[in-house]
């Protein structure tokens, strides 16, 4: 019975229907959960003994980054699927996921930096975290940039596919290598405050937050994929039917 | 909440910002996406309509 | 071992290159070049030089080895002459294997040994030579293969150079990590032998892995 829903990933109007059927519950409930943990974050988990308010940056900066992190392994075996099984949605869930990833990535820079201020009095600091980030930006833009390179898309596809592989093979060297490197340089007074023993006061909303954001990223990769394809298959009848049916 | 400080936020600000640009831009494309398709549509039956 | 792909593309690579010098010196001007940009930019004070050394000796090495990667399929795919390589049935992992290490033999091998020229016009500390030679040595080959996989994508592209750039230095930061690191490390008399067995690894990891990418990558750009 499992070989029946592999087949209907090959159906395109299967997954449009489904996709927007799950959307339905699955986006309000994303957002929500979303909404909850932030406030949950902000008002009601208490402030850290040597960060004050400041700290409560990372129910933002660690569920984005984590996301990224994995929206980029998201890409990749999209793209490996695509490449061995030649399935077209896997092709342009690859496609979606880029730049997803990408804004996610600089989310997560952005929030870093910002956190950075109060805590080590400057906007940017190259420490480990926060520079394989910065890789990891320039490893989205790569894939991305590459597709708009390509004029056939579909040699575009598999083109994009070999690199998000690649990069896939590298991004624990990158951040293995990019450790030792802040460990060689680091100036023995930074440290990630809260590390390991956080008290679960704080650690609920944060896992709340985790989860949530990869909720609400299954639903960003739903809703581009169904854009892309009604895009790529407006001419079809299943599409034709979509747009005149719904009224 | 008083005391969080700018920096909070700004990052929950821009996180909102992001997120939410994130979640509306499909939306909306699709819907503008299916609009063009159904006048396409509207058009091409009008046409064969006329044809027969 | 000449009868085999591997050996004909690595002997005509070089052969091509013994024909026309300027594809093996150029990049070595471009390093020297930008060795005499650094004084420039940073002031003449050795101290000064003596530290950014190591860092500065290997950024280049990476920006010499991007612009050196740019052609390496450019006028075999011009001339069709890769379209008759895929489509001979040969091996393309070895094909591709041959010209990675042809590459290396033509820019970074020949960097690497001339290197200590360029590390005493920025005031590297003697002990940080051997260091530099072997780093460089086994650095390049990981810089061949990842330029050369880079090339494979774009080539069939019309303003590929730029987005090759895009493509390779986030692949390459391992590298210039640990090469600049082993060098630092052998300047300030640190133990480099494990850091070395590292690099020496990933060079194994990328030629062994890199010719799977480059030989599907190519077939993609023929398509093109």
């Amino acid at each position: 019975m499992a070989w029946a829903w592999f087949h209907r990933l090959g159906s395109s109007p299967w997954i449009y229907r489904f996709s927007g059927s799950l959307l339905g519950y699955l986006l309000p409930l994303a957002m929500t959960l979303v909404v909850v943990g932030s406030i949950w974050g902000l008002a009601f988990s208490p402030p850290d003994f040597r960060q004050g308010n400041s700290y409560r940056i990372i129910y933002i900066h660690v569920p984005v980054s984590v996301v990224s992190l994995a929206g980029y392994y998201v890409m990749a075996i999209a793209g490996a699927v695509s490449l061995i099984w030649r399935l077209k949605v896997a092709d342009m869930m690859m496609r979606v996921a880029a730049p997803i990833g990408a804004a996610l990535t600089f989310l997560a820079l952005l929030t870093g930096a910002v956190w950075g201020k109060p805590t080590w009095g400057t906007y940017w600091v190259w420490d480990a975290r926060i520079t394989s980030m910065v890789v990891l930006l320039f490893l989205y833009l790569g894939v991305y940039a590459l597709y708009e390179a390509y004029d056939n898309k579909a040699l575009a596809s598999k083109a994009c596919a070999i690199l998000s592989l690649v990069g896939t093979v590298n991004i624990p060297i990158i951040y293995k290598s990019v450790d030792w490197w802040y460990s060689l340089h680091q100036p023995a007074s930074i440290k990630f405050t809260g590390g390991s023993t956080i008290d679960p006061s704080m650690l609920y909303p944060l896992l709340l937050m985790i989860f949530s954001v990869y909720l609400l990223y299954a639903c960003l990769l739903l809703m581009g994929l169904r854009l892309t394809l009604l895009e790529t298959e407006a001419k079809t009848a299943w599409a034709r039917k979509e747009v005149m049916g719904a009224q | 909440m008083a005391g969080h400080g700018p920096y909070v936020w700004a990052s929950y600000a821009a996180f909102t910002l992001v997120l939410g640009a994130m979640i509306i831009a499909p939306l909306w494309r699709l819907a503008a996406l299916k609009r063009r398709l159904k006048q396409r549509y509207v058009a091409l039956e009008k046409a064969q309509a006329v044809k027969e | 071992m000449s009868h085999s792909v591997l050996g004909k593309v690595v002997m005509r690579q070089l052969l091509l290159a013994y024909r026309r010098p300027a594809a093996v010196l150029n990049p070595l001007f471009f390093y020297g070049v930008v060795v005499l940009l650094m004084p420039l930019g940073l002031g003449p004070k050795q101290a000064v030089l003596s530290e950014f050394a190591p860092g500065l000796l290997w950024i280049t090495a990476l920006l010499a080895a991007l612009l050196s990667a740019e052609i390496v399929f450019r006028s075999d795919y011009d001339d069709g002459g890769l379209e008759q390589l895929v489509v001979s049935g040969d091996s393309m992992y070895l094909a591709s294997l041959g010209y990675v290490i042809a590459h290396w033999c033509l820019t970074g091998l020949p960097l690497a040994l001339v290197s200590p020229v360029f590390a005493q016009l920025l005031s590297l500390p003697a002990q940080g030579l051997p260091a530099l030679v072997i780093s460089l040595t086994l650095g390049t080959l990981i810089l061949s293969a990842f330029g050369c996989l880079g090339t494979s994508l774009t080539v069939a592209l019309r303003r590929g150079g730029m987005l090759l750039s895009l493509l390779l230095l986030p692949l390459e930061v391992p590298v210039l990590i640990l090469g600049s690191g082993i060098v630092t490390r052998a300047v300030n008399g640190m133990p480099i032998e494990a850091l070395i067995s590292i690099l020496a690894g990933l060079a194994l990891l990328a030629i062994a892995l890199t010719p799977l990418a480059i030989g599907a990558s190519i077939k993609i750009s023929l398509e093109v």
